[in-house]
């Protein structure tokens, strides 16, 4: 039975993943990795040479390794990049299931969440449509949860850092985690140190070829990057804005991206001394996911697969609608912005027709009032089963960053206000 | 249970995005009112093809109508849409929101190919349209003539005028 679930999900998930594959077109993100990785091929550092922020090393050489291996096996450059998210989505569901099982979790049991993962239309369009490279960061952050929970010799503890070091080095919002992986075990600060020293190796070692000509701008570069204002909060704003005059382009996003800046901040502290040392490592970082996909007002198209992983490790079965409600949001954002993304070869629908923007509005409104409505939830889980055990300094951290949270939220209505005072 | 609270608070705020797209709509014409009037013009709709709440408004309009099996009542029906679609073009061009010409002309206009097909025009109602049609052409000639806007708006005459 197992073996026919594992079977069944593998096969159909392939070809799915296959089709959108095979109907892709060299567009949108798949052009601007392939133009990173054309620029590091030709011995030019794509930190300083391109006007767009590149994405750090190891998605870089990836792209670079990519291009290699579709020169010399006469295939299309897309076909070969798309690939990696793809593989790394099959082996995040073949560690979901090992991990359940370890865990006592009933082998059918763990091979429906793992042939669940696998199915999912998220993880699907993100790897396979998209051809985005975050389902690789979160099968690595996925490792080293895995290890933490399972091994309990030292050196597994270390390597769960270096896992989690390389998952930041192609995609860096696995670096939001870092607290709670380092305050996961009873151990002393020389032991933490070192782990966080671990962490920081994989990214110093793939950064330092890049560091030689402009240290300061390269780094300048690799963190300065706000993402894209597409889903979530944004998307609401934009679905409103749109109404004056089909206009796609929010006033104020720049303010809008560094206030959020600030309450993302303040609510990642919070829940950091809420979650800090929590057992359930994968729903303390599907909290922090939470928090940033609904407070922070850069979301792009493709965070939406980080915490699908996370969720479907915990077994939160709020995963199932915040596919359905995520799926909403995103393909709504891919008719309206970009169908070619999504549908490649398929079709020739033009982007930004107004008859689109009704699933985009509706789609993020009722992800991000979901996804918010999931956050309250985990965090009443705690709250209800573990607040109370917490020191008391740490509880009054809690209730200080908390108030701060609600602090930072001002100027966000302060600019909300801006906003519609600024209609023509 | 506490789940299904935050559903309910989804629901509220469902409700006061829905309040705001309505209130968004600002108006700076191009026409006055008593211009308006002269093409036997009474009101704007309510909710027009900008607001995020148009596809509420059109699903109310095809569940009536096909609710509607009295044939009369039907044709009555799909003449009084077809003058909600003509002020629905009214108010995106004169109130400037010419982002959205091009979306609201293709449903006058789809509109109007429906009519042709399956309710041809009698004389009174022949008259009646003349006159939407002289609507139209005022509507055009706002914008310079041959531009993107100007075309459109000639797109929906020519459609008027095949009714005829």
């Amino acid at each position: 039975m197992v073996q026919l679930i594992l079977l069944a999900a593998v096969l159909i998930s392939l070809l799915i993943r296959l089709f959108f594959i095979s109907q892709s077109k060299h567009i949108a993100d798949i052009y601007l990795m392939y133009t990173m990785g054309a620029v590091f091929l030709e011995g030019k550092n794509p930190y300083l040479v391109l006007d767009f922020n590149a994405y750090p090393p190891l998605a870089i050489f990836l792209e670079a390794a990519s291009m290699q291996i579709s020169s010399n096996l006469q295939t299309s450059f897309v076909s070969v990049l798309k690939f990696w998210p793809n593989l790394a989505d099959f082996i995040t569901a073949f560690v979901i299931y090992k991990v359940l099982v370890k865990t006592k979790i009933k082998p059918v049991s763990a091979a429906l969440w793992s042939g669940f993962f696998l199915l999912n239309p998220i993880s699907i369009i993100i790897s396979s449509a998209h051809g985005q490279l975050d389902s690789i960061p979160s099968l690595f952050v996925l490792l080293s949860i895995s290890i933490l929970m399972l091994k309990s010799k030292k050196i597994f503890f270390y390597l769960s850092a270096i896992l989690l070091g390389i998952a930041i080095t192609i995609k860096p919002n696995p670096a939001m985690l870092i607290p709670l992986f380092l305050f996961y075990k009873r151990i002393n600060l020389k032991q933490r140190i070192i782990y966080l020293i671990l962490i920081f190796i994989p990214i110093i070692v793939t950064l330092f070829p890049f560091l030689g000509q402009d240290p300061n701008e390269v780094l300048v570069r690799v963190l300065s990057y706000s993402g894209v204002n597409d889903i979530s909060f944004a998307a609401i704003l934009r679905g409103i804005w749109y109404q004056n005059n089909a206009v796609t382009n929010l006033p104020l996003t720049f303010h809008f991206l560094s206030v959020s800046k600030f309450i993302f901040a303040s609510a990642a502290i919070t829940l950091i001394l809420l979650f800090a040392g929590w057992k359930n490592l994968a729903k303390s970082c599907l909290a922090i996911y939470l928090m940033f996909l609904t407070s922070y007002f850069g979301i792009g198209s493709q965070y939406l697969v980080w915490l699908i992983p996370l969720a479907t490790l915990a077994r939160d079965k709020m995963v199932f609608y915040y596919t359905i409600f995520g799926l909403l949001a995103l393909v709504g954002f891919y008719l309206f912005f970009g169908p070619d993304i999504l549908l490649g070869k398929l079709t020739s629908l033009e982007p930004f027709q107004p008859k689109n923007i009704y699933l985009y509005f509706y789609g993020n409104l009722v992800f991000w009032i979901f996804s918010l409505s999931w956050l309250i939830n985990i965090i009443y889980q705690f709250y209800e089963a573990h607040f109370f055990s917490l020191g008391i300094l740490r509880r009054k951290l809690i209730y200080f960053t908390f108030l701060l949270f609600i602090l930072s939220l001002v100027p966000q209505g302060y600019l909300i206000k801006e906003l519609f005072n600024s209609l023509p | 249970m506490f789940v299904l609270n935050s559903y309910k608070i989804f629901f509220i705020s469902c409700l006061i995005f829905l309040s705001v797209s309505v209130v968004l709509a600002k108006e700076s014409s191009y026409m006055y009112e008593s211009e308006l009037n002269s093409f036997g013009f009474t009101e704007y709709e309510r909710v027009n093809p900008n607001l995020l709440i148009y596809p509420i408004k059109r699903i109310a309009e095809h569940i009536k109508l096909n609710l509607l099996f009295d044939k009369e009542k039907r044709k009555e029906y799909i003449f009084n849409l077809y003058e909600v679609r003509l002020k629905e073009l009214v108010y995106i061009v004169n109130n400037k929101k010419e982002g959205f010409l091009s979306f609201t002309a293709d449903r006058y206009n789809s509109f109007v190919g429906k009519i042709k097909k399956d309710y041809p025009l009698g004389k009174d109602e022949k008259q009646k349209f003349q006159v939407y049609i002289r609507l139209l052409e005022r509507l055009r000639d706002i914008y310079p003539a041959q531009s993107v806007n100007w075309s459109k708006l000639n797109e929906t005459i020519d459609t008027t005028k095949s009714l005829i």
